[in-house]
């Protein structure tokens, strides 16, 4: 091997060393995956309070033991014909919390203007799916949902 | 001045291997709007610097981040002038990048030999625009979460890969400390590194490739 060949061979080493370090760069910085959050369910209100129609905002706290923080989630409980459901204020387009216009009887996501139906569902605007929604536990009257955290 | 210049010039030599590039021959008929590309760098170097000033209060963590810059602004001797001058130069700094592509697109001064350069300047765009977005986040208030949150959000929507970058680029599931510190580490060296480079590579070319003649 002579002096030009074996250069062109060192560099061509150096560079599949780099290209493999990148690798190991990307996998570096890509973040560690925590532990698969558990559902848990909490305490939101208590039976009595549930509307029978209509829509009510209950705003409740969750504690995550793996982070050691409280935050405080907000959630639609709405009563109607077929019961009563627990959804999502998160809209399912881009992630901003939705309101309810009870005048116009519709959840509106103040971002992109998405329209949700008093039943979750999608009635305008961008979003691709319905408001998702959350299980409820009633249990010596009090009512209980589950969320991740 | 020349004096003074002229001894620091004969020990430093900085005049005559710049000398191509500080007195070269420019096309007839250049006008002001040839200047937005030097008004960009000169918002670089107020952004720059107000960053270094800033870099020393701010606190990228998820409980002290907002009250740091509520300190900038109400305690620090010209807090509030540094971090305004940041935040309106990074406004003016895009507004003169796009002023600078509509006039090199106009001028059709992309054409060879200077498609290079028109690509690094894109690049250099992409990133004025990353080091906003991850700029924004860096007040940790409810604007900042929200316009994070939509942002980030949109990641997610390219397919199949789009559930891992917005991962990535998150640091967590949702928004939280470890998104902060990311964003606060791109924010102040990745992209700043990769700016410097680009810019290089963009004057160089210019340098050697001159300004090109007006239509």
């Amino acid at each position: 091997m002579d002096r030009r060949e074996f250069l062109k061979k060192a560099i061509i080493s150096c560079s599949a060393l780099c290209i493999a370090a990148l690798g190991a760069i990307a996998a570096f910085l890509y973040p560690a995956k925590t532990g698969e959050r558990k559902q848990q369910f909490v305490y939101l209100m208590e039976e009595d309070d549930l509307p029978r129609r209509g829509v009510r905002m209950v705003t409740f706290s969750v504690r995550s033991e793996e982070q050691d923080v409280m935050t405080v989630n907000r959630v639609f409980v709405v009563g109607g014909e077929k019961g009563i459901t627990a959804f999502s204020p998160v809209c399912t387009h881009l992630g901003c919390f939705v309101n309810w216009d009870a005048n116009k009887k519709t959840f509106i996501c103040p971002c992109h203007g998405g329209k949700f139906s008093m039943s979750g569902e999608v009635i305008g605007g961008p979003p691709p799916a319905p408001l998702k929604k959350l299980p409820l536990h009633i249990e010596n009257d009090k009512v209980y949902i589950g969320v991740k955290a | 001045m020349g004096k003074l210049f002229d001894w620091f010039d004969a020990r430093f030599h900085v005049k005559r291997p710049h000398k191509r590039f500080l007195q070269r021959r420019i096309p007839e008929g250049l006008n002001y709007t040839y200047c937005f590309g030097g008004l960009a760098l000169t918002f670089f170097i107020v952004l720059a610097v107000t960053g270094l000033m800033l870099s020393v209060y701010y606190i990228p963590s998820e409980k002290e981040a907002y009250r740091s810059i509520l300190m900038i602004n109400d305690e620090v001797f010209l807090g509030w002038l540094v971090r305004s001058l940041h935040k309106w130069a990074a406004s003016f700094f895009i507004v003169t990048i796009i002023l600078h592509t509509i006039r090199v697109f106009v001028t059709r001064s992309y054409r060879p030999p200077r498609e290079l350069n028109w690509i690094v300047g894109c690049c250099t765009f992409l990133v004025a625009m990353a080091s906003a977005f991850t700029g924004y986040l860096l007040t940790w208030d409810q604007r900042a979460y929200w316009a994070t949150e939509v942002g980030t959000a949109m990641i997610q929507t390219i397919p199949f890969i789009g559930d891992h970058l917005m991962y990535a680029v998150r640091g967590s599931a949702e928004i939280s400390g470890a998104t902060l510190i990311r964003f606060y580490s791109i924010h102040v060296l990745f992209l700043p590194l990769c700016m410097g480079l680009l810019m290089w590579m963009h004057f160089h070319m210019v340098k050697r490739q001159g300004i090109a003649r007006r239509l």
